[in-house]
C-alpha cells in the first residue's frame, strides 16, 4: 500500500469524522478546522476525486434539498482500504512523533 | 423565498459560479453548484448578497494554480499517449510511413529551392540604398518603318536632364567597354566586367568605397576604381591605391576600391574606369544626341512627381535636335525603368545581360505548388486508406470517453508530427542538393541564404498549411467513426473515401502530366532553336576576337594566309562581328527618298571570304569579290558598295530582291552613300527569339575585330594547338580567347536551357512523388483485395488476367487525368511559345508522349503490386475464412 500524503491523511480524517454527512461543504469546513487550510472549491473535488480513484473513499448521492437548488449532495465515506490506510498512517505518525520526542529529550 | 431562488439558479447560475464549477471534474460539477448554494445561504445570513459573487471570484483565483497543474498533468499524459501511438503507427507500417515522409520531404525541398530561386530573381536591384528612386532612362526610336527600344541612350542626355529638371537628384552614365586587356608585368588577361563610369555613379547607386574618395575617384582621365576581387587578382593582399595597371595599352591609376556589391543586380562590374579616360576616343560621340551607347541612370528626389517628370523628359531630345529628327522622320521618346524591374521585365536592345523571364518564374512557381500538392495529396490518400486500420483504436478511445474534438486534435497532431519529420528530412535533402541546384540554375546560393527570416516564416506557413490541409480530411473521417460499428468490425476497410482517393489520383496525375508535357514542349523549343537551319553554317567555326591590335585592318589578309597554311584550316574570314554577338546600328535611308525616311539598321562589316565561309547564299546580284578592289572601303572618303539582306530589301519597299540592285543607300556610319550590289538570304544572325532584322553588309577592313576559322572535322585537338601556335606568332604577347561559334551562339538560349533543366528535374520529381503515392495506394488496394483475388484464382482466373483487371482501374484514372491536362497544358505552352519569333508548334505528340509516359509508369507501378497479389497462393489468402 502506498503511503498517504499529508493532504490525503487530512481529507480521510475529515471524512471519517463526519459519518453520514461528509459532502463538499462539511468536508471543506472540517479540513479547515483540522489543518487550518481552506481549500478553494475549484480544487476541492479534484482531491476528492483522487481519493476516490485510489479506492480510499466511496461515493453516494445524498438527498437533494431546496437549499441546494434541488441538487443532490455527493456523500463520501471511507472504504475498508481507506480505513486501513488511515490506520497505517496513524502508526507511522505515532512512531515518528515517538522518535521525535526521544530526539528532543536527548538533545535537551 | 427558497423556491424563488432555486428557479433562478436552475435558469442559469452566474458566470463566476459556472466557471468555478467547471474547474471540478465533470461528474462532480452539479454537486459543486449545490455546495455553492449552501455557501451562499451561509454568507447571506451574515452579509449582503452582493458579497457572494466576489467570494466566488476569489475562490476561482485561489483555485487557479492547483487547477492548471492538474490540467497540464493530464494534457502531458494524453500527449505522451498520442506520441506513443503515432510512433507505433509509423513503425508498424514502415513502407507507408516512408512513402509519406519521403514524398512530402521531396515536395517540400523542391518547393523550397524553387522559391529560393524565385525570391532571388525578384530581388534584383532592390538592395541599393533608395533603390525605389533609381531609374534607368531608356529610349524608343520610332520612324515610319520601325520602332525600336534601346537600353542605352546618348551621352549628352544625362548632363542635360540633371541641369534642366529639379526632380533629378543625380544622374550618371555607364559606358560598356567590354573586354579589355589588362597587364601587370607578365600577368595579362582580358577583363570582362568593365565599364566606363561618371563619378556620380557612387551617389546614384549609393555604394561606398572601401578606399578612396567617391567624390574625386573617377574625375581625372586614366583613373579607375576596382573591386576587392580584381585588386586581389593583380596585387594579392598588398596595397593598391595609387598603383597602376596597363589597360588596353594605357597606364591607368587605381584611385579607389569597393567591396562586395549586391550579386542580384543587372549591372555586374569589377572595373570602373573614369569616363574622362574615353573622352578622346569617343570624341564627338560625347556630344552626339543620336547614338545609343550610354546606359543612363537617374536618382530622383524623394518627393519627386515621377509621372510628371517622365512626361517632361520623354521629349528632351527635341529641344536639342528637334529639327534634324523631323528631317529624318524620326521621333525619340525617353522613358523610365525602375531599376528593380530591369532584370525581369526589360528586354531592350543592348541589355547588359540576358534578362530574366517573369514567365519562367510563374511556370516554376506553378511547378512548385503542383509538386507540393501532389505530395500533400499522397498524404491524404494514404491516410484515408489507412484509416480503416485505425478504426478500432478510434472506437476504443471513444468508448473510454474521448470526444470528437480530441480525436481530431490527435490526428491533426499526428499529421503535424509527420510533417515535422518530413521537414527535417527536407532540410537535410535541401542542404545535400544545394550545390547541384546551384549548378543547375546558374545561381550562387549559400547555406545561410536558406535560413533567412523570410524563408523560415514562409516555410512555417507552408508546413502549417500542409499539415492542416493534408490532415483535416483524415481527421474528420477518423473521428466520425461510430464506436459500436468499428468494434463489431463492420466498417468495411478501404471502402471509405474511395471516391476521394480516386479523385486524388486523377489530381496528382493531372499535375504530373502538366509538368511532363511542359518539359517536353520546352525540350522541343530548345532543340528547335538549336537545330533549325539558321541560314548560315555554324559548325566547326572557331572565332578569334582580335583586341588591341591597331594594325590588324592592314594585316588581315596576311594573317588569314598565315593561318590557312595549316591544311586542317579550311577557310578564314574577318569581320566586325559574328552571328550571336552585338552589331553596330546606324540610320539608313534610300537616297532617292530623301531625308525623312530613316531606318535604324544593323551593320555587319565583312571581307570577301565571309559569305562563302559562313555559307550565306545570295538571292540577287553578286557578293564582294576579292578581285575587285573597288568593293572594298578603305576609308571614309571611298565610294562604298553594299549588300543587304532580304529583310532590309523589304524594309526599303522593294517587291522582289532584284529591284534593290543598283539602288543607292546612305548609311549613318560616316554619312556615306553607295549602291546595293547584292541581296543575301535572311540568316538568323541574332538567335531565334527575334525575327530577322534588316542588315547592311559592307567590306570595311577598318572595323574588323574578329577572325573566323573553319576547321576540318578530323583531329580538332591538334588543329587547335596549331591555331594557338600561329596566334602566338602573329600576335605576340596577346592572350588567345577562342570560342566555337555554335557554343557561343547557343549561349543565347541559356535562359531557356536553364529553365529546361529545372523544369525537367521538377517534372521528374513530381512524377516520382505521384508514383510513390500510387505505389502505396495500389499496395494497400491489393491487400484489401487479397480474398477477391484468391477466390478468382480458385475459380480459374490466371495471373495475367488478374493483373490486367487490377491495373485497369488505375490506368483509367491516369488516362482521365491526362485528358484533363491536355487543354490546360496546351494553353500554357501556347502562351510560353508566343515569346519566340520562331517556335516549334504546340504538338499533339508532346501530349501523347506525356500521356504514354505516365501510363507506362502507372502500369509498372501498379503491375508490380498486382502481379504480386495475383501470384499469392489462394490457399494462403483464403485460409482465415
Amino acid at each position: 500500500m502506498r503511503e498517504l500524503s499529508l493532504y490525503e491523511t487530512v481529507f480521510l480524517l475529515a471524512i471519517s469524522g463526519l459519518p453520514g454527512n461528509a459532502y463538499g461543504v462539511t468536508i471543506r469546513a472540517e479540513v479547515d478546522r483540522l489543518s487550518g487550510r481552506t481549500i478553494p472549491y475549484g480544487t476541492l473535488y479534484s482531491y476528492l476525486d483522487q481519493l476516490f480513484r485510489k479506492g480510499y473513499v466511496a461515493k453516494a448521492f445524498g438527498a437533494s434539498t431546496s437549499e441546494r437548488g434541488g441538487r443532490s449532495r455527493i456523500l463520501y465515506r471511507l472504504t475498508p482500504a481507506g480505513i486501513a490506510a488511515l490506520k497505517e498512517a496513524s502508526r507511522v505518525q505515532k512512531s515518528i512523533s515517538l522518535g521525535l520526542e526521544r530526539f528532543l529529550e536527548t538533545e535537551a | 423565498m427558497g423556491a424563488f431562488r432555486s428557479d433562478k439558479s436552475e435558469a442559469r447560475p452566474p458566470r463566476a459560479l459556472r466557471w468555478l464549477a467547471a474547474m471540478s471534474p465533470y461528474g462532480e460539477r452539479f454537486a459543486v453548484l449545490g455546495d455553492l448554494d449552501e455557501e451562499r445561504a451561509r454568507l447571506e445570513e451574515k452579509r449582503e448578497r452582493s458579497r457572494f459573487e466576489f467570494w466566488c471570484w476569489k475562490q476561482i483565483l485561489r483555485s487557479l494554480p492547483g487547477y492548471l497543474k492538474n490540467v497540464a498533468f493530464w494534457r502531458i499524459q494524453m500527449f505522451k499517449n498520442f506520441l506513443k501511438i503515432a510512433v507505433r503507427n509509423l513503425a508498424r507500417q514502415p513502407g507507408y510511413s516512408l512513402i509519406n515522409i519521403l514524398g512530402l520531404a521531396v515536395g517540400l525541398a523542391g518547393c523550397w529551392l524553387i522559391f529560393l530561386f524565385v525570391a532571388h530573381e525578384t530581388s534584383y536591384d532592390r538592395s541599393w540604398p533608395a533603390a525605389d528612386r533609381i531609374y534607368r532612362v531608356a529610349e524608343e526610336i520610332k520612324s515610319e518603318a520601325s520602332t525600336r527600344q534601346f537600353a542605352g541612350i546618348s551621352f549628352p542626355y544625362a548632363p542635360a536632364v540633371k541641369s534642366l529638371f529639379p526632380a533629378v537628384e543625380e544622374a550618371a552614365r555607364l559606358y560598356p567597354i567590354s573586354m579589355q586587356l589588362v597587364e601587370k608585368g607578365e600577368t595579362k588577361s582580358y577583363e570582362e566586367r568593365m565599364l566606363a563610369a561618371d563619378a556620380e555613379i557612387f551617389s546614384v547607386f549609393g555604394f561606398p568605397l572601401a578606399e578612396g574618395n567617391p567624390a574625386s575617384a573617377l574625375v581625372r582621365p586614366n583613373t579607375m576604381v576596382i573591386s576587392k576581387a580584381a585588386a586581389a587578382k593583380y596585387f594579392g593582399s598588398g596595397p593598391v591605391m595609387g598603383k597602376t595597371l596597363i589597360v588596353n595599352g594605357q597606364p591607368v591609376e587605381i584611385t579607389g576600391v569597393f567591396g562586395r556589391l549586391p550579386a542580384a543586380s543587372h549591372l555586374k562590374f569589377d572595373w570602373l574606369l573614369s569616363m574622362a579616360t574615353f573622352r578622346s576616343s569617343l570624341g564627338r560621340e560625347m556630344e552626339n544626341w543620336f547614338n545609343t551607347m550610354a546606359l543612363t541612370y537617374v536618382k530622383l528626389r524623394p518627393a519627386a512627381d515621377v509621372a510628371g517628370f517622365e512626361k517632361e523628359m520623354s521629349r528632351l531630345a527635341e529641344r536639342f535636335i528637334g529639327e534634324r529628327l523631323r528631317q529624318n522622320g524620326q521621333a525619340y521618346r525617353y522613358f523610365l525603368q525602375p531599376v528593380s524591374s530591369i532584370h525581369l521585365d526589360s528586354h531592350l536592345l543592348f541589355e547588359q545581360e540576358p534578362s530574366g523571364n517573369r514567365m519562367v518564374l510563374v511556370l516554376l512557381s506553378a511547378a512548385a505548388v503542383l509538386i507540393l500538392l501532389i505530395a500533400g495529396l499522397n498524404f491524404v490518400s494514404l491516410s484515408t486508406a489507412r484509416s480503416a486500420r485505425r478504426a478500432r483504436e478510434v472506437g476504443i478511445r471513444k468508448v473510454v470517453g474521448a470526444v470528437r474534438r480530441q480525436l481530431m486534435g490527435q490526428h491533426l497532431g499526428e499529421c503535424v508530427f509527420v510533417t515535422a519529420l518530413a521537414a527535417a528530412a527536407a532540410i537535410s535533402l535541401t542542404l545535400l542538393v544545394l550545390r547541384a541546384f546551384n549548378r543547375l540554375a546558374g545561381t550562387d546560393f549559400l547555406i545561410p541564404d536558406l535560413f533567412t527570416p523570410r524563408f523560415i516564416g514562409f516555410g512555417a506557413i507552408v508546413l502549417a498549411l500542409t499539415a492542416f490541409g493534408a490532415g483535416i480530411y483524415p481527421a474528420l473521417i477518423l473521428s466520425s467513426f461510430k464506436p459500436a460499428a468499428t468494434l463489431k468490425g463492420s466498417i468495411a476497410s478501404g471502402a471509405r473515401g474511395l471516391p476521394l482517393r480516386r479523385a486524388i489520383v486523377v489530381g496528382q496525375f493531372f499535375a504530373a502530366a502538366l509538368l511532363v508535357a511542359g518539359s517536353l514542349m520546352i525540350v522541343r523549343q530548345v532543340e528547335f532553336m538549336k537545330n533549325t537551319n539558321l541560314g548560315f553554317a555554324k559548325e566547326r567555326k572557331l572565332i578569334l576576337p582580335i583586341r588591341g591590335v591597331p594594325d590588324f585592318a592592314g594585316r588581315s589578309e596576311e594573317v588569314k594566309t598565315a593561318f590557312l597554311r595549316q591544311a586542317s584550316i579550311r577557310g578564314a574570314a574577318v569581320s566586325s562581328s559574328v552571328p550571336g554577338r552585338s552589331l553596330s546600328n546606324f540610320n539608313v535611308r534610300l537616297e532617292e527618298k530623301g531625308p525623312g525616311s530613316n531606318w535604324a539598321m544593323n551593320h555587319l562589316y565583312v571581307d570577301a571570304d565571309f559569305l562563302n565561309l559562313y555559307d550565306i547564299s545570295l538571292v540577287a546580284g553578286r557578293a564582294f569579290e576579292a578581285a575587285r578592289p573597288a568593293d572594298r572601303t578603305e576609308d571614309y572618303d571611298d565610294l562604298p558598295v553594299f549588300l543587304v539582306n532580304e529583310s532590309a530589301a523589304r524594309a526599303f519597299g522593294f517587291g522582289s530582291p532584284g529591284d534593290a540592285l543598283g539602288k543607292r543607300i546612305r548609311t549613318g556610319h560616316g554619312g556615306r552613300t553607295g549602291a546595293i550590289i547584292g541581296v543575301v538570304r535572311d540568316f538568323h544572325y541574332a538567335g531565334l527569339q527575334q525575327a530577322v532584322a534588316p542588315l547592311i553588309l559592307e567590306w570595311f577592313p577598318r572595323t574588323f575585330r574578329y577572325l573566323t576559322l573553319s576547321l576540318a572535322p578530323e583531329r580538332i585537338g591538334e588543329t587547335l594547338s596549331a591555331v594557338e601556335r600561329e596566334w602566338k606568332a602573329q600576335f605576340p604577347g596577346k592572350p588567345m580567347d577562342a570560342v566555337f561559334l555554335d557554343d557561343d551562339f547557343n549561349r543565347q538560349y541559356r535562359v531557356e536551357e536553364r529553365m529546361l533543366t529545372i523544369v525537367r528535374v521538377f517534372a521528374a520529381l513530381g512524377t516520382f512523388v505521384a508514383c510513390l503515392g500510387l505505389f502505396g495506394l495500389s499496395a494497400f488496394m491489393s491487400e484489401q483485395k487479397r480474398r477477391e483475388i484468391g477466390i478468382r484464382k480458385v475459380l480459374g482466373a490466371d495471373t495475367v488476367g488478374i493483373a490486367v483487371k487490377f491495373s485497369g482501374s488505375f490506368l483509367g484514372l491516369v488516362l482521365l487525368a491526362n485528358a484533363l491536362a491536355v487543354p490546360v497544358a496546351w494553353i500554357g505552352m501556347d502562351r510560353y511559345l508566343r515569346g519566340f519569333a520562331f517556335r516549334a508548334d504546340v504538338s499533339g505528340w508532346s501530349f501523347a508522349a506525356a500521356a504514354g509516359f505516365s501510363l507506362v509508369i502507372t502500369f509498372l507501378t501498379v503491375a508490380f503490386q498486382s502481379v504480386r497479389a495475383a501470384r499469392t497462393n489462394p490457399a494462403v489468402s483464403l485460409r482465415n475464412e
